[in-house]
Order: structure tokens, then C-alpha cells, then sequence
């Protein structure tokens, strides 16, 4: 059987049920709260999530794991994103950069330049 | 709601001036450090958010910026023929945002061209349109954050740098989230390295205020939505945070480190993640493309103080000239403009007219010479100009603050008796073909609980305003200050009729002096003012006073002499005496005891005036 792909807030989330199986979910939500910062409907809605998966069960308010910390695949990030405004940020929001489109040419033009950098006198001074 | 969109269609002109101002300004300081960019962005942001203007000399900006100069044309009340009416000058007043009184409903804004009512004017179609497209993207603009904050919902806390942020599994770049308590979040699955120098990048943004000033960009973008100018001026200045946050981060670092920071960008900007975000264009919205962001950083660029210098005195002066504006009605003093003001001054509290026509050489002695009031002698005035209006009549509209003084001899001081003082004042003027001013008319504004209201119809409204807020508690210091300058003023005319009639003396307010009543003097109430009832003439200070009666001056003396034990007992003494030769005309003396009084002397004969019990 395929052991369920668990991504990284999950997990991190798995690591506390862990620690703390079994444990009444309104536990578990402030539980959440304290260590991840989490709203208490942020957990809920990931505890739903995570039983429709099978990786845990919640049965008359507790909840307990159904697969173990070696057995589960953490997987770095998910195959999906919300498509909402073509994923790109709202103009308000101060990031690092944005994805681009870049031809590997560019790419490869862009690694010359910064790996000839500071070899050459011309990159000091104005 | 249309004043508000006139307003700000207003401001938005006048902004694209700014907007213009700075892109010149971009491409002359081409090399300096980005955050001067930044600063200049700023004076586009301060004309955006400032609906109050201040008036300076040296601005570039016309008085009334296009929107407002149709505005008081299309609602000013027509000139007025009659002299002596007031024009009830009901400027509608669409800038409006000054205001602290709520809008009458008389004050109505007038439609441009508009007689009907069913036909709704292009203002208030304008200001739904206008209220109809920030609505749109105000909208916009909070669903995105929505759905960003149910993105973040389930970050996960993380410390890297020993400086709390958050990773999250459903975003692909890495930002500061939140005003009040911002956040940084970063994607997950980012090597040690990339990760270091994305922190530093945000942690610059935090550093300067970026999370907030980026939004407030974005807030003034939406509100002027319709203002092309406002949309370069808020993408370039993304660009410029962008590029002023990677100086910041780079600032003093070496070669390696440029290198790092610079593959960091590459490898965020191309990451391939199972969820590679197709834009439809190749650099984002106000986004710049990784390689001018590289170029900038492996760009080492020494910035020479002078230029740093030269650039922040650019923008200062930008600032001055283009965020202020000309004054509304320029004074244009001149001496001839004072003194057809004073003279009719002096006209309008019926000052002898033969004595104004004498000789010009004395101007100041010759009106100061006064028929009117018996305790005047010798009379004085000054004004201060707020403003000036040319018609296109030729008649000259002056909008001054008036005060005129009357002095008389008190105890050998000339002192002001009577007079006014700061009064607003319209004045008239029409001028000759020898640039003579010819006086037309004056007005005052009324008293009590029509003042202010007949201040805007008679004032243009920011001349209004300026003489208003003179006398509110708020600016005391400044009314008092120009009530001292009026008074310097009407001194020179007090000055030169001492010259004239030969006597040195002191000059000024009765304040000044220390003027005591016979009450003070510890005299019952009672028998003060039954003296006082009985020689009105003598008034009520102790000591003297001069008046010229039928060419001949006298003095009136209240002469007071306690007798000794201070408690209101003594001899209180009338006498009237020739100046010249101190010759006693009258003399009458009282003893004073407790609530009694007796005569003790008289010189006149028809003395009858008995003690009283």
C-alpha cells in the first residue's frame, strides 16, 4: 500500500499528534495553537483533511494516528496550488522576487555573469 | 460624494505634475543609492494624500489647479454695480475638505451648465464611475488577501537567524504578510543558503517600513485608479523597493556574498516547483526581470557624497515648488496703495476732508489732525493687505485687516481713547490714468452671530479662512502679533503730530500706563459714583487729561489726597486749567469721609452740588 503523502505543515502536525497520542481533539487544537500558531479552525479542518486520507482517525473527539513516523513520506511541497489569480501575489504584498519565465539561455547568461563576477577590475568603482 | 471626486480629480492633476517632476529627477540621479528613488516617490505620495496646500512665493504650482479654476468660474457670483451693497459672493464651495461647519443646505454645489434637474451633471456621473471602479478593485484587492490568508492558515513557525517566520507549503516565494504584526513567510523545500539570503531581503522590507508603504502605494493606486501617472508611479516605485532592499541587504558585503544573493534570485525566480506559476507576461506586475536585479547587485557602485547631496537638495526643491501653491491674490504693495487705504479710513470715520487735501509732504501730520471726537486729538491707523484681486473691469479688490486709533493727552502721555482694531476689511478701488487709486467702496462684515457667514460671502474663501483662523485661541500669538504691527503703524502718525504741534511725549495704548480709578484709590463705591455722576467731564481716571476746546487747550485735573491712613478718606479735587499759562478756570474740592462727601472749596459760583448722607 502506498503510505500517504503528508506535507510539511502536516507533518509537522503528525509530529505533535505523535508526542501526544491519544488526545481529545479540543486538546489537540490548543495544542496546535501553542506550537504552531495554528487557529483552532486551521486544526480542525486539517484534522478532517487528514482522516479523509487515512492518515489519522478521529473517533468521538480523540484522535490518534494510523500510520507511524517512519512510515509516512514527507513530501516537500504539494502537485497542487490554488489556481486563485494565477497564484501570483497581491500587488500590496513586499516579496523577494517572483516566478519568471526564463529561457535557459537566459539562465545561463545570467550564471555567467555571476560567475565571472569580481574576477575582472571593471565590477568595482561606479 | 462629487465634492469629494473633485477633490480628488484635483489633486490627481496636480499629482502627474509631481509624477513628471520625478521621473526627470529618476533619470538625472541615474546612479545614486535606490532609497533616494524611494524618497522621491515620497512627494507623489504627499501630493496624493494632502488636500490641504500651503501657499509659498516660490511655488510653481498656480493658485487653483485646473478642476478648481473651472469650479469658481462656472459658480462665481457676477460683478456687482452698486458700491455700497455687499455681493453676496456665494462661492459654492466644492474644496470642500477644509471645512468644519457642516454644508448648509443652501450651499448646494451648482451644476456645471446643468438648468434641469432630472438630467444628472457629468460630476455626479463621474463620481460614481469613479467610486464604481476603486469598489471594483478595493474588492479585488481583498479577496486576494483572503485567499492569501487562508493560504497562510496553515504555516508552521520557524526560526531561522534566531528571528521567528513561517513556512508554508502552498506558496512559492517568499514575503512579508501583515501591517501591524507582519510576518515573513517562506515556501517550502529552500536550500540553507537561499534561505539565509531571502530572510535578509525581507528583513531589509520590514526594516524599511516596505510592508507598510507598499500598501499605502497600492491604497492612493486604487484611489486614483483612473490616473495613468499614479500606476507608473506606484510600478516603478515597487521596482525601486526592490532594488533599494537588495543595496541594503548588500551594503558593505563582498564579492562571495553578491554571488550568493544573486544565485538565491536566480534560483527563487526559476525554482521549478511541481506548481510553476505561468505568468502570462515574462516579469510580473511592478515586478523587475532577475537580471536587472542581478546586474544591480554584482554592479558594485560607489556613490559619491556630493551627488547624495545634490540629489536629497533636488528633491527638497522639487518638494518646495511643486507641493505648494501660488498665493491666491499676490499683494502687490505699494506706497500709494497704503495711503489711498489710510486715507479712506480716515474718510469712513469722517476725519476732516481740508486737512487730507494739504500738503503731501506731511501726509501722516496732516490726517492725523482730527474734528470729531472731543478726546481725540490726533488720530492714526494701520491695515495689513491678506490679498489683492484685479477684475477684469479694472477695479482693484483689496482684502485687508483695518485698525484705526484716536489719542489724546493723558497725563502727559498721548494715548490711544478710542479706536478699532483688526477689523476685515473690503475695500474698493478703481484707478486712474495716472495709477491713482480712486476710492469706489468698503465694507465691513456684520457682528455677533452673522460674522463668519458674512467673512465668506464678503472674503474669497481662503482670504476667509486666513483672517478667521487669525482670531481663533489657535493663533493668538500670530493675531497678537499683528494687532502689535497695526499699532507700530498708527504710531508714526501720532509721532509726526507731536513733531507737529512741537511736544515730546510718550505714545500709546491706555494699557500701557498704569491709570488708576477712584474706586482704586479705596474710595466707597458710592461716593465714586456719585462724583463721577456729578463731574462726568473730569472722567474717571485720577490724574489729567487734555482737550482743545474752541482753539484753546486745557487740561482737566482728578487730583486725589488721601490723608494718610489709607481707608478711603481724603480730599478729592475737579480742577479744569489753561495749558499755556496753567491758569485755574475751575477748581471744586471735596472731603471725603467713609460713604460721605462735603464741599470744602469751589471757585465757580453756580456750585450747588450738596453732600450726600
Amino acid at each position: 500500500m502506498d503510505t500517504p503523502k503528508v506535507f510539511e505543515s502536516e507533518y509537522r502536525f503528525c509530529l505533535l499528534l505523535w508526542d501526544n497520542e491519544p488526545i481529545k481533539s479540543g486538546d489537540l487544537a490548543k495544542l496546535c495553537a501553542k506550537k504552531l500558531d495554528w487557529k483552532k479552525s486551521t486544526t480542525y479542518t486539517v484534522i478532517k483533511r487528514l482522516t479523509e486520507r487515512g492518515v489519522i482517525r478521529s473517533e468521538n473527539s480523540v484522535v490518534t494516528s494510523l500510520v507511524s513516523k517512519e512510515e509516512v513520506q514527507c513530501a516537500e511541497s504539494r502537485d497542487f496550488i490554488d489556481r486563485t489569480f494565477g497564484g501570483s501575489l497581491p500587488g500590496f504584498i513586499a516579496a523577494f522576487t517572483s516566478k519568471q519565465q526564463l529561457s535557459p539561455a537566459e539562465i545561463a547568461e545570467i550564471r555567467r555573469m555571476i560567475d565571472s563576477y569580481g574576477s575582472n577590475e571593471a565590477d568595482e568603482g561606479a | 460624494m462629487e465634492t469629494l471626486f473633485l477633490k480628488i480629480l484635483g489633486m490627481s492633476l496636480e499629482a502627474s505634475a509631481v509624477v513628471s517632476a520625478v521621473l526627470i529627477l529618476r533619470l538625472l540621479f541615474r546612479h545614486v543609492p535606490k532609497w533616494l528613488h524611494c524618497l522621491m516617490w515620497a512627494l507623489v505620495a504627499v501630493k496624493l494624500l494632502c488636500p490641504i496646500v500651503p501657499e509659498s512665493p516660490v511655488s510653481l504650482m498656480p493658485s487653483q489647479n485646473f478642476v478648481e479654476q473651472r469650479i469658481s468660474e462656472s459658480t462665481a457670483a457676477p460683478a456687482s454695480d452698486a458700491p455700497s451693497e455687499s455681493v453676496p459672493n456665494v462661492q459654492a464651495d466644492t474644496t470642500d475638505m477644509n471645512r468644519s461647519e457642516p454644508l448648509a443646505p443652501s450651499h448646494d454645489i451648482r451644476q456645471f451648465g446643468q438648468t434641469t434637474e432630472s438630467k444628472p451633471s457629468w460630476e455626479t456621473i463621474g463620481s460614481r464611475v469613479w467610486l464604481a471602479g476603486m469598489s471594483l478593485l478595493a474588492l479585488y484587492a481583498a479577496a486576494a488577501y483572503l485567499a492569501m490568508k487562508r493560504k497562510l492558515a496553515e504555516a508552521v513557525p520557524a526560526e531561522v537567524d534566531g528571528r521567528k517566520m513561517y513556512l508554508c507549503d502552498r506558496i512559492d516565494s517568499a514575503f512579508v504578510c501583515g501591517i501591524v504584526r507582519p510576518k515573513i513567510y517562506l515556501p517550502c523545500g529552500m536550500s540553507e543558503e537561499n534561505r539565509r539570503q531571502v530572510v535578509a531581503h525581507e528583513q531589509a522590507h520590514l526594516r524599511r517600513c516596505d510592508h507598510i508603504t507598499k500598501a499605502l502605494a497600492f491604497g492612493l493606486a486604487v484611489v486614483y485608479w483612473f490616473n495613468p501617472a499614479v500606476w507608473v508611479a506606484y510600478i516603478l516605485y515597487c521596482r525601486d523597493i526592490e532594488l533599494a532592499c537588495d543595496e541594503s541587504v548588500m551594503r558593505g558585503k563582498g564579492t562571495a556574498e553578491r554571488r550568493a544573493y544573486s544565485l538565491a534570485l536566480l534560483e527563487c525566480a526559476t525554482q521549478r516547483s511541481g506548481f510553476c506559476i505561468h505568468n502570462a507576461l515574462p516579469v510580473g506586475f511592478g515586478e523587475l526581470a532577475v537580471k536587472t536585479r542581478v546586474a544591480n547587485v554584482l554592479r558594485r557602485r560607489t556613490a559619491k557624497i556630493w551627488v547624495i547631496v545634490l540629489a536629497l537638495l533636488a528633491v527638497a526643491v522639487t518638494g518646495v515648488a511643486l507641493l505648494t501653491r501660488s498665493a491666491a491674490y499676490p499683494v502687490v504693495a505699494s506706497e500709494s496703495l497704503d495711503r489711498a487705504i489710510a486715507e479712506q479710513t480716515f474718510a469712513y470715520d469722517r476725519v476732516s476732508m481740508s486737512d487730507l487735501l494739504g500738503d503731501r509732504r506731511y501726509f501722516y501730520a496732516a490726517v492725523s489732525d482730527f474734528v470729531g471726537r472731543s478726546d481725540v486729538e490726533c488720530y492714526g491707523e494701520g491695515h495689513k493687505i491678506y490679498g489683492m484681486k484685479e477684475n477684469k473691469d479694472g477695479t482693484l479688490e483689496v482684502y485687508a485687516k483695518c485698525s484705526a486709533f484716536g489719542y489724546g493727552f493723558r497725563d502727559g502721555h498721548l494715548v490711544i481713547n478710542t479706536g478699532y482694531s483688526q477689523v476685515p476689511t473690503l475695500i474698493r478701488f478703481e484707478k486712474d490714468d495716472e495709477g491713482n487709486y480712486i476710492f469706489l467702496s468698503r465694507e465691513e462684515p456684520k457682528d455677533g452671530a452673522a460674522y463668519v457667514q458674512s467673512m465668506r460671502e464678503l472674503f474669497p474663501r481662503s482670504i476667509a479662512d486666513r483672517m478667521l483662523d487669525a482670531t481663533r485661541d489657535l493663533d493668538a500669538a500670530c493675531h497678537n502679533q499683528e494687532a502689535a504691527e497695526l499699532s507700530e503703524q498708527s504710531k508714526r502718525y501720532a509721532e509726526a503730530y507731536l513733531q507737529k504741534i512741537g511736544r515730546e511725549a510718550e505714545i500709546g495704548d491706555y494699557l500701557d500706563f498704569d491709570f488708576k480709578t477712584l474706586s482704586d484709590c479705596g474710595i466707597s463705591d458710592e461716593v465714586a459714583n456719585e462724583l463721577l455722576e456729578l463731574y462726568g467731564e473730569y472722567g474717571m481716571y485720577v490724574g489729567n487729561f487734555e482737550r482743545i476746546e474752541n482753539g484753546t487747550r486745557y487740561v482737566y485735573h482728578l487730583i486725589w489726597n488721601d490723608d494718610g491712613n489709607n481707608i478711603g478718606n481724603g480730599t478729592v479735587t475737579f480742577m479744569k486749567t489753561r495749558y499755556d499759562d496753567g491758569e485755574e478756570i475751575e477748581k471744586i474740592s471735596y472731603q471725603v469721609k467713609g460713604n460721605h462727601f462735603h464741599l470744602i472749596y469751589s471757585n465757580t459760583p453756580e456750585t450747588t452740588h450738596e453732600a450726600i448722607k
